[in-house]
């Protein structure tokens, strides 16, 4: 990258790899990771000019989770008919890349996408992001104790959703 | 953070333990705890569990085109073709449309140029362009003799021959 503060084509070409990804555990389903990452990368180039040299990545979770957390909000203000949850719609079965290999991998992704939002935001930042509970906090504007909180609990939940 | 008050279960603490989270004496504190405490040493490998799971999911990809040229490029009113800003309104569009867009934008401009092909084909040709072909067969019927055109060697006779009126 050029100079301390990339470009947004740097930022997207560079790390749109790791948005998707964050994207996909956050939202479960591959066409709302899409947009999740497409409205990140509004932000991001609206947002450019306040980052600081510093995680990008970090500086990006922060965005995606954000984005996450406004469509949840929003969703809870206007609530839509959803489909029921299955596994053929959660995982898309069509072949590709975006078809899943590992099997246990389906079923984590599953069982992911069922705990509660702020749950799963706080295990996906710290466990797939691998955020520090401090960085979490400051992501999702809360204090660390309940960070810490829903981590374990989220972690707890998936467990059982596991066995 | 302090794992709680003494003789309590470690509870979320044993999240904390995992993640390198607690303080020093925090951590020794929840050292002492987990050594004489089946309950919470077996909630520590359930969690311990839940959170390896996740850590070793692979990354997950598309071959979606999140940011391709073709998609910054259609943003319209945009230096550099890399930018949103004023364009935003128009962003994001799905890949998937956007591709299939593109397609059809392709197989338009192949189907003009096949039918130019063919209006170019069926186009009378300008015969200043060259000798007409009935001249040419006029001029070597003339000039055929069996010995010095290995052409009418193959004839009897050589005959003038005239294609069209």
């Amino acid at each position: 990258m050029t100079g301390e503060v990339p470009s947004w084509e740097e930022v997207a070409r560079t790390h749109g790899r790791f948005l998707y990804n964050v994207a996909y555990r956050l939202t479960g389903n591959d066409d709302d990771a899409f947009d999740l990452v497409q409205e990140a990368l509004l932000r991001v180039r609206k947002g450019l000019e306040t980052y600081r040299p510093g995680s990008m990545e970090g500086w990006l979770s922060r965005i995606v989770t954000n984005v996450f957390l406004d469509e949840v909000r929003r969703k809870r203000r206007r609530p839509i008919e959803v489909l029921p949850e299955d596994p053929e719609r959660l995982l898309p079965s069509a072949p590709g890349a975006d078809e899943p290999t590992d099997r246990l991998s389906d079923e984590v992704q599953l069982a992911l996408r069922r705990l509660p939002e702020e749950f799963r935001t706080a295990v996906v930042l710290c466990d797939v992001v691998g955020l520090s509970y401090e960085e979490i906090a400051d992501a999702v504007a809360v204090p660390v104790g309940t960070v810490r909180s829903r981590i374990h609990r989220g972690r707890r939940l998936l467990r059982e959703a596991l066995q | 953070m302090p794992p709680g008050p003494p003789g309590d279960h470690l509870g979320d603490a044993l999240s904390a333990f995992l993640d390198d989270e607690l303080a020093p004496a925090a951590r020794r504190e929840a050292e002492a705890h987990l050594a004489g405490c089946p309950g919470c040493q077996g909630e520590l490998e359930e969690v311990a569990a839940a959170r390896r799971a996740i850590r070793i999911m692979p990354v997950h990809a598309t071959r979606r085109p999140l940011w391709g040229d073709e998609m910054i490029g259609a943003v319209p009113g945009v230096p550099g073709g890399f930018g949103i800003g004023a364009a935003g309104a128009s962003w994001p569009h799905p890949g998937p449309e956007r591709s299939a867009a593109s397609r059809r934008r392709r197989a338009a401009w192949a189907l003009v140029a096949l039918a130019a092909a063919i209006v170019a084909l069926l186009l009378p040709r300008d015969p200043s362009v060259a000798p007409s072909l009935p001249s040419l067969a006029d001029t070597h019927a003339a000039r055929a003799s069996i010995t010095e055109d290995p052409l009418s060697q193959l004839a009897p006779i050589a005959v003038p021959v005239r294609f069209g009126p």
